[in-house]
């Protein structure tokens, strides 16, 4: 098993009441699952995916990430548990706007005090995967969208981790890109990554194993 | 991992031109400006420390207290040095000197030329107590017997274009005298400042031996150099038991000798007779805060640019953390970023002070010595200081920044930090800063304004003053000579003097005995002055008469002002008429009372002054010239006293410039403080544009809403004014007392000050405001004239 969530809940107080953004949450997941968690807006889908990533506290609950009590964990530990086995694609990529395609791969190695030839190599196996070799030295603004995210894929990718988390990876590409990014999620899971992603797309979907249905912070 | 943050950071510095550009610029001149007032408060606090005896020497004064008050001499009888040198063990050695004063005549060969107030007589021990260095000659013979002269490497050049000038001849009123030593140019953080030293023996050959012991003349700066520092105490102690001053003189003066460090002597008050211009510790505070205030301004302008971009900053680091960065990795980016910025302003600074010293130093009318700097201790402190500045600028925003939570990225409200509270109140202070700044270069600027313009109770236009020294033949003569500038067409008016107002004359112990039998002492200026002085200077009798040619008025008619005729006890001006005086060892009658005027600049009270005709002691001749053909006539004046008196030199001045020149050292520091009030303006400004532009982004979604529920641009741009009015003004409100006090400070050094107003305080208010308004307005009116659909679409 690669995670486990037990009677997740989180909330915030407003106005006097408690409203809760994570009601009851039970889910196990396996490694090599595709995962869609789906739901209208403002059901917790985000916030789901914020809470498995570590970059969100809950407040009533355990969590369980390979075997480590997540909710026990001090903030440091926790930190350093998902830089090692959990990497983010995001809906508007967000790459570092003052670094170049190669540098952005670059950065979480760094972080990671890769060393610098191993870091290298990495950086290259990675340009060469994701075929945008000769896009290396360009920056953001000069990519397309699809581009963009392709980088930001591979940028999760690099420090080889367990866990993919998107959320919603494809909303801001058009369906041809869309198209590539997802087929590229799918291949990746073939390849052992275990991915969940949020989606409004039932198409997007479709790619995955298992879906989760959110609604008002509760599974469905 | 630090070339890449390096790295990253030269090019987020670079991307955001504008951004880094003011930041650059704000820090830049915030440091030169610190850096001047530093070197300039280092000359101050420098002064006569360069001598290796500096604590160990001690001057002696002398207090007089007359009926008519105290008067504080830096001077002291001739005979006192020898005489606590022969008491005291702890007085090692002691030099007298003696200040030349009025104009002489210098000459080599056919070159003449007038000097004034840079010539010293010294007793040869000169060059034991001091630290000058000889060039050429002997320290200890240079200065023994008389007639022997020496000068500096500047005045050597200047008479016989070499420095090795020994033994050659330069003949002084008409003297020789064998130059017996070349000593280095002075440093000029020194308070001595002199281009001759003149053997003492000179002074003494035709004073002696009464000089030695006349002990109610005070003719020297007395300097003694002690044992041990600690001894100042005991020599007063001394100094106290003078067997001469233990009763009060024959004039019903009170003589107290004290002793005064040599430490410290740059900034103690001005007792008459002090060598050298005094420094005020008051104003080196003053600059001391201003400058804290710059740095401050700049500091707190970097903080605002630097946290302005917050959303963009915000996503940044959310993602950094995400794909891994550490609390400690984000803030040692932002730090080197911060590194490099105070940097690279500090190699701006260090460009901007090599090329603008020359400027500065003109400015300040004083070369600096700037050969501290070189000093290990200062070198490894100026090379520290960019991660100083960067460790006060850069460490809040970079502490924020590392804290910034990462679920700001994928959560979709708004979570940005509460940063504005500190913004606005950087801004408020920045604006107090400024505002302090404002309001007292404005009563500074009024103060100058009033002095300068104030009506003296004396004519001073187109008034030019001869001044050719003492020299008793001419005064003797002076009416031929009266008669003789009188007959060139343009003079209107001529008149010969002692002194010129705008000079203090001698003062003198004075005795008074009125018809009712009251007999007052007490110590009065003295100006000797001719018949028609009163009159060509505009000053009003207001009892008696005036003196009058004919009448035997020479050397026995007193003419007092009316400050003297109050200090001697007088309520009615006509009662001290024909009463007798004995004044200098001369007597006779007063004969009138003139109204008072300013003869000396507005820092000082009227003093007591009397007027009496002594052709002998003449060293002036003021002539009134008509506005037309100025020059001209001053060009037949001048041949005309070539012709007359080929061996004294054509010294001239303006009575309105020799006025206004007492106050050079209050535009100096005006100067100054306009200087560093613009560069605060400049800086508070700079911050304003990017408090603005925070600030309207804030707001643009509230902005979007008002549109879309039908507010008009004028009441948007009103209501944004309004907002942004309000920093500027809670701003203002805290520095006005501050003003006020600092300002009221300043005017007491002033004996006539001009009243401030509530428009002194209300101007800089409208005009801060106007510059704000002006900073704010391309923003403000952008965020008016804002789109609200694609703002609120955004959320």
């Amino acid at each position: 098993m690669l995670l486990q969530l037990k009677n997740i809940f989180k909330w915030v107080n407003s106005g006097g009441q408690r409203v809760f953004l994570l009601k009851d949450i039970n889910l196990d997941i396996e490694e090599g699952e595709f995962i869609s968690v789906m739901g209208p807006s403002g059901s917790g889908k985000s916030t789901l995916l914020n809470v498995i990533g570590m970059l969100d506290n809950f407040d009533e609950g355990e969590y369980q990430f390979l075997d480590e009590s997540v909710h026990a964990l001090k903030e440091k530990k926790r930190a350093n548990l998902y830089k090692e086995y959990i990497g983010f694609v995001f809906q508007s990529y967000h790459l570092l706007d003052d670094l170049t395609v190669k540098e952005n791969l670059e950065m979480p190695l760094l972080y990671k005090k890769v060393k610098g030839s191993e870091r290298k190599a990495m950086v290259a196996d990675m340009l060469d995967r994701f075929n945008i070799v000769g896009k290396k030295d360009l920056f953001p603004s000069q990519l397309s969208g699809g581009q963009q995210q392709l980088v930001g894929v591979a940028r999760a990718l690099i420090s080889n981790p367990k866990l993919i988390l998107a959320d919603e990876p494809t909303g801001n590409l058009n369906s041809q890109q869309s198209e590539e990014i997802m087929d590229l999620f799918k291949q990746l899971n073939e390849e052992g990554v275990t991915i969940i992603q949020v989606t409004h797309s039932e198409q997007n979907a479709a790619y995955g194993s298992r879906i989760i249905n959110l609604l008002d912070g509760r599974m469905i | 991992m630090w070339s890449n943050f390096i790295k990253i950071a030269r090019r987020k510095l670079w991307s955001k031109k504008g951004n880094t550009f003011t930041k650059l610029f704000s820090l830049s001149i915030g440091i030169v400006s610190l850096f001047y007032i530093a070197i300039y408060i280092q000359k101050e606090l420098s002064f006569d420390k360069f001598h290796s005896n500096y604590p160990k020497i001690a001057k002696v004064n002398t207090t007089v207290q007359s009926p008519t008050g105290d008067i504080a001499l830096g001077l002291s009888a001739t005979p006192v040095a020898p005489y606590i040198k022969s008491q005291s063990p702890e007085v090692k050695e002691f030099v007298r000197i003696n200040k030349e004063y009025g104009s002489h005549a210098l000459r080599v060969g056919d070159k003449l030329f007038s000097e004034s107030e840079n010539i010293y007589y010294a007793d040869p021990t000169f060059f034991k107590v001091f630290d000058f260095q000889l060039l050429y000659g002997n320290s200890s013979s240079a200065l023994v017997g008389p007639d022997k002269i020496v000068i500096t490497e500047q005045t050597a050049l200047k008479y016989f274009e070499s420095v090795n000038a020994l033994n050659k001849i330069i003949e002084y009123d008409g003297e020789p005298f064998t130059v017996s030593g070349i000593v280095q140019n002075l440093p000029s953080n020194s308070h001595l400042q002199f281009d001759f030293l003149v053997s003492m023996d000179t002074f003494m050959k035709s004073r002696l031996p009464d000089i030695n012991d006349n002990w109610t003349w005070f003719p020297m700066n007395t300097y003694l150099l002690l044992e041990d520092n600690k001894n100042i105490a005991a020599v007063e102690q001394q100094l106290k038991l003078v067997p001469q001053y233990q009763e009060r003189s024959a004039t019903n003066d009170q003589y107290i000798l004290s002793a005064e460090a040599l430490n410290g002597f740059h900034f103690s008050n001005p007792k008459h007779g002090d060598l050298g211009a005094k420094g005020k510790l008051s104003n080196l505070y003053l600059l001391f805060a201003i400058g804290i205030m710059i740095l401050l301004l700049a500091v707190s302008n970097f903080i605002n640019l630097t946290t302005a971009q917050v959303a963009t900053q915000e996503r940044e680091v959310s993602v950094k953390k995400t794909i891994g960065a550490s609390k400690s990795d984000i803030f040692k980016q932002f730090f080197v970023e911060s590194i490099l910025l105070t940097s690279l302003a500090s190699l701006i600074s260090l460009i901007i002070i090599s090329v603008s010293l020359p400027y500065f130093e003109n400015f300040l009318g004083g070369q600096f010595d700037i050969s501290f700097l070189l000093k290990p201790s200062v070198i490894i402190l100026l090379l520290i200081s960019p991660v100083i500045l960067a460790l006060l600028a850069g460490i809040y925003p970079a502490f924020k920044f590392a804290n910034i939570s990462t679920t700001h990225l994928v959560k979709h409200h708004d979570n940005r930090f509460r940063i504005f509270n500190t913004r606005t109140g950087l801004l408020i202070l920045q604006f107090s800063i400024t505002s302090v700044l404002v309001i007292g270069s404005l009563i500074i600027y009024y103060q100058l304004n009033y002095i300068q313009n104030r009506d003296l109770g004396i004519e001073t236009a187109r008034k030019i003053v001869l001044d050719y020294g003492p020299n008793s033949q001419i005064g003797t003569s002076f009416e031929v000579l009266k008669e003789e500038f009188a007959q060139i067409s343009g003079v209107e008016s001529v008149s010969f003097s002692s002194h010129v107002p705008g000079q203090i004359p001698n003062g003198v112990a004075t005795q008074i005995m009125d018809l009712r039998g009251r007999s007052n002492n007490g110590e009065i200026n003295l100006n000797l002055v001719d018949y028609d002085f009163l009159k060509n200077y505009g000053l009003q009798i207001v009892a008696g008469r005036d003196f009058r040619k004919g009448v035997a008025d020479q050397n026995n008619a007193l003419i007092l002002n009316e400050a003297a005729v109050k200090a001697f006890g007088y309520s009615n001006p006509e009662d001290v008429i024909g009463a007798s005086f004995e004044q200098w060892g001369g007597n006779g009658e007063v004969i009138g009372v003139v109204k008072d005027f300013n003869y000396l600049s507005l820092h000082e009270d009227i003093g007591l002054l009397s007027l009496k005709i002594w052709p002998e002691q003449f060293m002036k001749v003021t002539m009134e010239i008509s506005d037309s053909n100025f020059g001209q006539t001053l060009e037949v004046l001048q041949h005309k006293w070539a012709t007359l008196y080929p061996e004294i030199p054509f010294n001239h001045y303006q009575v309105e410039d020799n006025f206004r020149a007492q106050y050079d050292r209050d535009k100096q520091f005006a100067g100054i403080i306009n200087l560093f009030t613009i560069v605060s303006i400049c800086i508070g400004i700079l911050g304003l544009i990017a408090y603005s532009k925070f600030w309207c982004e804030r707001r643009r979604k509230e902005m979007s809403i008002r549109k879309v529920l039908g507010a008009n641009i004028s009441l948007l741009v009103w209501k944004l004014y309004s907002g942004f009015s309000l920093p500027v003004l809670i701003g203002f409100i805290l520095a006005v007392p501050v003003a006020y006090y600092l300002g009221g400070k300043w005017l007491q050094e002033f004996a006539y000050q001009f009243e401030l107003n509530w428009y002194f305080f209300v101007l800089p208010l409208v005009f801060l405001l106007v510059f704000a308004w002006i900073a704010v307005g391309t923003q403000t009116i952008k965020l008016a004239l804002i789109n609200p659909v694609e703002h609120l679409k955004e959320e």
